[in-house]
């Protein structure tokens, strides 16, 4: 039975085969892409039972992925935190070294400007504990060369003191606020002195007082109050502040301005000590 | 004297050193309305108040001199502290009823006490105005009383707890 089928279609099949061969051999040659019509056709009947399988398996693989990558994810995210941590903390060395290079450019214009004065750096370690006066204590004394009564400044050259006790290694300086302050000063723009010094009142807001001003001279609100030398203890032209007020003794005798200070008494950090400087007569 | 006895100095003296650390370092950083709280004259008081008028006084010595070391104000409290730690201790044992009000009232009349002492000079030499100094006082005797108050069981415990 087999015999005769093959002998009656054998050849048959076999001839069609060959054909097929022929023409899907002959079209993949000439059409682009070298996809013959069988393998276009095949494909254009599996295409939408594929899609359909990838969109399974994405969803499968989802899901995979949210039971067992999760502690793998952790530990990314730990590290990741940990790296973030990194970062931020070389950030804020980076802006502490930026703030001390922006200090140490302004003492090097300072220095051009004062090119007389013997700078030794301090550190402020802490500050008086009383309410009725304003001091602070340095990290330098005696043993950096530093005497009493010398002034100490900040890196853009503004008054922020005198020493008024040393030690050995440390010093103890009363601000230009405190209520025992008084130094030589001179309205800036009238070359007119005065005294600048503490007042309890005013050292209540952060300020200090501009008295004896001579009778006929005026201060403005924006003034700018520097040093006069006057005593040769403290250089001349050194920034004390600006005026913010302005008014008549209770005495009615002499006016009086309210200063406030230039440098930032409760923000410092490093300060300056003027060891030695040209007094100008 | 026995064992018991320098236990309690040491005791006291750890205390007294604890406070002037707190005073001269870390209070000077909590500044509320423009002032700091007194930490040591508050403690002086409570040590009379609890251990009496002679512990009170001799506690209110050695406090006195840190504190006027603290306060550059020497010497207004080595001769103050020793006279209200004294006084704090006698007004107790035979005014008052102990407790926290007469604690409190104690502290209160302690620190304004060494307030008065504080303005006159203000007022009298260095012609300041009363209203600044009297707000200053004010508020400075205000928030030391808070302390006055976390430092009640601390003071008690000090001084051997007798009231």
């Amino acid at each position: 039975m087999l015999k005769d089928f093959l002998r009656k279609k054998g050849l048959l099949i076999i001839a069609v085969a060959l054909a097929a061969t022929l023409v899907t051999g002959l079209t993949a040659h000439s059409l682009s892409g070298g996809r013959g019509i069988a393998s276009a056709a095949v494909n254009a009947l599996m295409n939408p039972i594929g899609r359909g399988v990838a969109v399974l398996a994405d969803y499968f693989e989802s899901v995979y992925g949210y039971m067992f990558r999760y502690d793998q994810l952790k530990t990314e995210n730990e590290s990741l935190k940990s790296k973030i941590a990194d970062l931020e903390r070389q950030m804020r060395n980076n802006l502490s070294a930026e703030e001390e290079n922006k200090r140490l450019r302004e003492l090097l214009t300072l220095k051009q400007k004062h090119s007389d004065f013997q700078l030794e750096t301090a550190t402020v370690i802490s500050w008086g504990a009383s309410n009725w006066t304003s001091t602070f204590t340095i990290s330098k004394g005696k043993s950096s060369g530093l005497e009493l009564n010398e002034c100490i400044i900040t890196e853009n050259g503004y008054l922020v003191g005198q020493i008024i006790e040393i030690g050995e290694y440390t010093a103890k300086a009363r601000t230009i606020i405190d209520p025992s302050m008084n130094i030589g000063a001179m309205i800036h723009r009238t070359g007119i002195p005065a005294v600048a010094g503490g007042d309890f009142e005013a050292m209540r807001s952060g300020n200090l007082k501009l008295s004896y001003i001579p009778e006929g001279a005026a201060t403005a609100n924006g003034d700018v109050i520097t040093t006069s030398g006057k005593g040769k203890t403290v250089p001349k032209g050194l920034m004390i502040g600006k005026v913010v007020d302005a008014g008549i003794d209770p005495s009615g005798a002499s006016r009086y301005a309210i200063i406030k200070p230039a440098a930032a008494l409760n923000e410092l950090s490093q300060v300056f000590v003027i060891k030695a400087f040209n007094v100008e007569d | 004297m026995d064992k018991l006895f320098y236990k309690r100095i040491l005791r006291l003296a750890l205390f007294l050193l604890v406070l002037y650390i707190s005073q001269a370092f870390v209070f000077p950083r909590v500044v509320i309305r423009g002032v700091k709280p007194l930490i040591i004259p508050v403690a002086a008081i409570g040590v009379g108040f609890f251990g009496g008028g002679v512990k009170g006084g001799v506690f209110g010595l050695f406090s006195g001199i840190l504190c006027d070391v603290a306060f550059d104000s020497v010497p207004l409290f080595t001769f103050l502290l020793p006279v209200i730690g004294m006084l704090s201790g006698l007004i107790t044992e035979y005014y008052l009823i102990p407790g926290l009000p007469s604690y409190l009232l104690c502290s209160l009349g302690g620190l304004l006490t060494i307030s008065v002492f504080q303005m006159f000079s203000f007022i009298m030499f260095k012609n300041a105005s009363f209203s600044a100094v009297a707000e200053a006082a004010l508020y400075q005797s205000l928030y030391s009383l808070i302390f006055a108050l976390l430092l009640y069981w601390p003071s008690w415990l000090v001084s051997s707890g007798k009231r």
